[in-house]
């Protein structure tokens, strides 16, 4: 029975079909008219209003759109001079016409050939200008990838891999004044002073306020001996930074070697002196004063005249009288101030090199174990001058107690004051020399103070190490272990 | 069973040259077909349905041959071709003068493989913008306002491999600033770009190849998507709810015993698509949605839930793969399709309108 139903119900179907599809086709053709239509009336009808667009998608690309816009101006704009020029154009002047030549102004015609072309050459340029800021940024990046690149290979101590790295990246993006000073940082590692110096001046030129770069042109500069220069680049190291330790201390020992080098001055000057630039102690800073010359004072110049204030014993009552004498004098024209130093040096009193400062006052009595960092540098500076005294005062610490005494201030004056107790004193006693240097090398920071140690400083350890070999209480490897931690070879 | 939609051949052509992309010029009875004559010139041509019959309107032959075409970024007015070539050159043609392209971009360093346009004919908000995808692995976004350069770029990194980028599609154009793209690889990736935040949105990877992206609709908040891949797979993708793990929900769906070719939305009802099968054949879908298309998911994260598909027809037109296949905006259930056996063929679907 569902067999006829089922053929009938098909049949239905496919009659249904056929006749949807007749009433589609029959609407198509109307509709094939309708759209016709339509689209004959789009085509006739001209551009309605402009929808508002919002902008081209990212900002290069808008930089981009003015840029055009301006170059069609120009084109518009050299179009009219064209015309114009068209106009005003003399005509050829032929070979014989001898006149008009004379009257020809070569230079003038030239100089006007070349506007034409610069100012083609500039529309060029506009055209490719967001491209090559593209490009630019891609390269920056780069540069910016290697640098860190570098950076791995420099913390692995591989110098020369690190320095082909940041060379890539100098290549890649000139700019950037980080990468030439990582990669003089390399190369005072490789002991290339004169390169490192080269690279320093180069990240300087690219950023003057970089300090970096002029504390490692300074130690590349004091590895050659340059010691006025490294002077100079420390001091504007400290200017930008006043409160870089290491500059200040590295200050403090060119002026000591390069005091007596050039005038043979007490060593009281040196004092004096490092009273003087100490950013430290605002009162006493004196900054030369650069005023326009019509506002500088109209006053004629007047000598100063400088009273002595006893030597050393004084000092305690020389740093108020200093900044009396300042007090009086802060009007005073750059100059005057400028050759004050220079004159009360020379009246100073002067004593041969190498003197101990002379003292008076009784030697200070060896302080207990200190508890505190602060406590130690304290007393360190109180003993120095008395190796003696300091050999007593340091032997009393555990070497035990180092990493937590010294915490984060194990400055390179006192790492080499320590170095030289090793060599002056613990050896010649033989105490134990190797227990002190592994403690301190556990110290935080230990790797910076040796980094920054000068040719000479390290020449102190080198002794050490070779008088612990002689003495012979560890073994070779261990010793070598150590040497490799103060970055010494014995 | 009786209100089961006809797909019926309205008219046949046959030509003499590879048939790659074909799309209905909006707003007329006419038709663009692009391709490759033997030789390896492009073959643009342009035809008008009428009285039962396909008449040759204009045709060009053009240096390179053309892969893919589109009108997405076209103004109702103008209504000019945006065309990608083998030799991944991006153009854009004025219809009534095909001579020389308006525009005209050196885009891609191989083979542009796909093109998709918005922000034209009144179908989404926002800038006009084309995307184009390549075999050289990239994917780039143009203004038709800007001229050489792309306003963004999407490609694998230096380091890594550089897949060829099979197919794209605009979406979520809702806003003037929302914009995504949606592109497929031929390693089974799919990647959905966000264009506002320059930023990739979401990735995943369906196993097979992906020939075939599009969402159901570009202009609105992004609603679902389908993708098409090799060995007779599609996915359907509820795109409105993002879990931040799982991302979309999905269903796939075996069709065509053969590699689904394309997927393309009804204009006219979003829930209707059609796919092209690798052995000629094609397939009308409908989807539903489930009852509720969010749930929470144990940590009371909303997820999506995805729907299901039911196969309203399917019909066999030819041996070879169906590779391009577009519905007319205009007029319900008229559709052109091109085959490989060089064929173009208009066809009718009757009774969408009472699904």
């Amino acid at each position: 029975m569902a067999s006829p139903d089922k053929a009938l119900e098909i049949q239905m179907q496919v009659r249904q079909n056929a006749s949807e599809m007749q009433d589609f086709l029959k609407d198509l053709d109307s509709w094939e008219d309708d759209i016709k239509k339509k689209d004959e009336a789009l085509k006739t009808q001209k551009e309605g209003h402009e929808p508002v667009l919002p902008p081209i998608r990212n900002r290069a690309a808008s930089k981009k759109k003015k840029k055009k816009v301006k170059t069609e101006e120009k084109k518009e704009e050299t179009g009219a001079g064209q015309q114009n020029g068209q106009q005003k154009k003399p005509k050829r002047i032929s070979g014989y016409d001898y006149r008009s030549w004379d009257k020809f102004d070569v230079d003038q015609e030239l100089e006007k050939l070349e506007d034409e072309q610069k100012e083609s050459s500039s529309e060029y340029e506009s055209e490719s200008d967001s491209e090559k800021a593209l490009e630019q940024q891609r390269q920056m990046q780069q540069a910016l990838m290697e640098k860190d690149r570098g950076n791995a290979f420099f913390k692995e101590g591989k110098y020369e891999e690190a320095m082909s790295c940041y060379t890539t990246g100098m290549d890649a993006d000139p700019k950037n004044a980080v990468l030439p000073a990582n990669r003089a940082m390399a190369l005072l590692k490789l002991n290339r002073y004169e390169d490192a110096v080269r690279d320093c001046t180069l990240a300087i030129d690219l950023d003057p306020t970089y300090t970096k770069a002029y504390h490692r042109r300074a130690t590349a500069r004091m590895e050659l001996n340059k010691l006025e220069d490294a002077k100079r680049d420390f001091e504007k190291v400290l200017s930008l930074e006043p409160s870089n330790k290491q500059a200040q201390a590295e200050l403090r020992k060119i002026k000591k070697t390069l005091q007596p080098a050039t005038t043979n001055k007490s060593e009281e000057v040196v004092e004096f002196k490092k009273t003087k630039p100490q950013p430290k102690d605002p009162p006493h800073v004196v900054r030369p004063i650069n005023k326009a010359i019509h506002l500088r004072s109209k006053k004629p110049l007047r000598r100063l005249v400088i009273e002595e204030i006893g030597g050393e014993e004084d000092r305690n009552t020389f740093q108020p009288s200093a900044h009396l004498q300042q007090t009086e004098l802060p009007s005073f024209p750059s100059e005057e101030t400028a050759q004050r130093p220079s004159n009360v040096e020379r009246k100073k009193p002067a004593s041969p090199r190498g003197q101990q400062p002379v003292v008076t006052s009784a030697p200070p009595a060896v302080p207990g174990t200190p508890a505190t960092a602060l406590q130690m540098q304290a007393d360190w500076r109180r003993l120095h001058g008395y190796p003696e005294l300091l050999y007593q005062y340091f032997k009393q610490i555990p070497p035990s107690m180092y990493v937590k005494l010294f915490q984060q201030a194990l400055e390179p004056d006192i790492l080499n004051g320590i170095m030289a107790l090793l060599r002056d004193f613990y050896l010649p006693n033989k105490d134990d020399v190797y227990s002190v240097l592994s403690s301190l090398s556990e110290v935080k920071r230990f790797n910076m103070a040796i980094m920054f140690m000068s040719a000479r400083d390290k020449q102190v350890i080198v002794e050490v190490f070779k008088g612990l070999k002689l003495l012979g209480h560890q073994s070779q490897q261990d010793i070598e272990a150590l040497c490799k931690k103060y970055e010494v070879d014995v | 069973m009786v209100d089961k939609p006809q797909i019926i051949a309205h008219v046949e052509k046959s030509l003499n040259y590879t048939l790659f992309d074909c799309k209905w010029i909006p707003c007329s009875a006419k038709f663009v077909v692009l391709g490759n004559h033997a030789r390896g010139t492009g073959a643009l041509q342009i035809y008008e349905v009428s009285k039962g019959e396909v008449k040759l309107l204009k045709e060009r032959e053009k240096p390179k041959a053309f892969k893919c075409g589109t009108f997405g970024a076209a103004s109702l007015q103008q209504r000019n071709l945006a065309t990608g070539d083998f030799d991944g050159k991006l153009s854009i043609w004025d219809l009534e003068n095909v001579d020389t392209p308006v525009y005209h971009a050196p885009a891609h360093k191989e083979i542009i493989n796909c093109i998709d346009g918005v922000g034209g004919l009144g179908i989404g908000e926002g800038a006009p913008e084309l995307v184009t995808g390549s075999r050289d692995g990239s994917v780039k976004v143009w203004d038709p306002r800007q001229k050489d350069l792309p306003v963004a770029t999407m490609e694998p990194s230096e380091a890594e491999a550089r897949r060829d980028c099979w197919t794209v599609a605009f979406g979520n154009a809702y806003s003037p600033t929302e914009r995504c793209v949606c592109a497929g690889y031929d390693n089974g990736d799919i990647k959905l770009f966000d264009l506002r935040n320059m930023a990739l949105r979401w990735e995943t990877n369906v196993k097979n190849g992906v020939c075939s992206v599009e969402f159901d609709r570009k202009d609105i908040d992004m609603n679902k998507m389908v993708a098409t891949t090799l060995e007779s797979k599609f996915h359907v993708f509820d795109m409105r709810t993002q879990h931040p793990t799982k991302g979309f929900a999905s269903l796939s769906e075996k069709a065509h015993k053969s590699t689904v070719w394309l997927a393309r939305h009804l204009p006219q009802n979003r829930d209707v698509f059609m796919t092209c099968g690798g052995s000629g054949t094609l397939n009308l879908w409908q989807y539903s949605y489930p009852d509720k298309r969010v749930k929470a998911d144990d940590k009371g994260v909303d997820m999506g839930v995805a729907g299901t598909v039911s196969l309203l027809q399917n019909v066999t037109l030819s041996t070879q793969p169906i590779a391009g296949f577009d519905w007319s905006p205009d007029k319900v259930g008229l559709c052109v399709c091109t085959a490989f056996d060089q064929c173009l063929r208009v066809l009718i679907v009757t009774k969408l309108n009472r699904l």
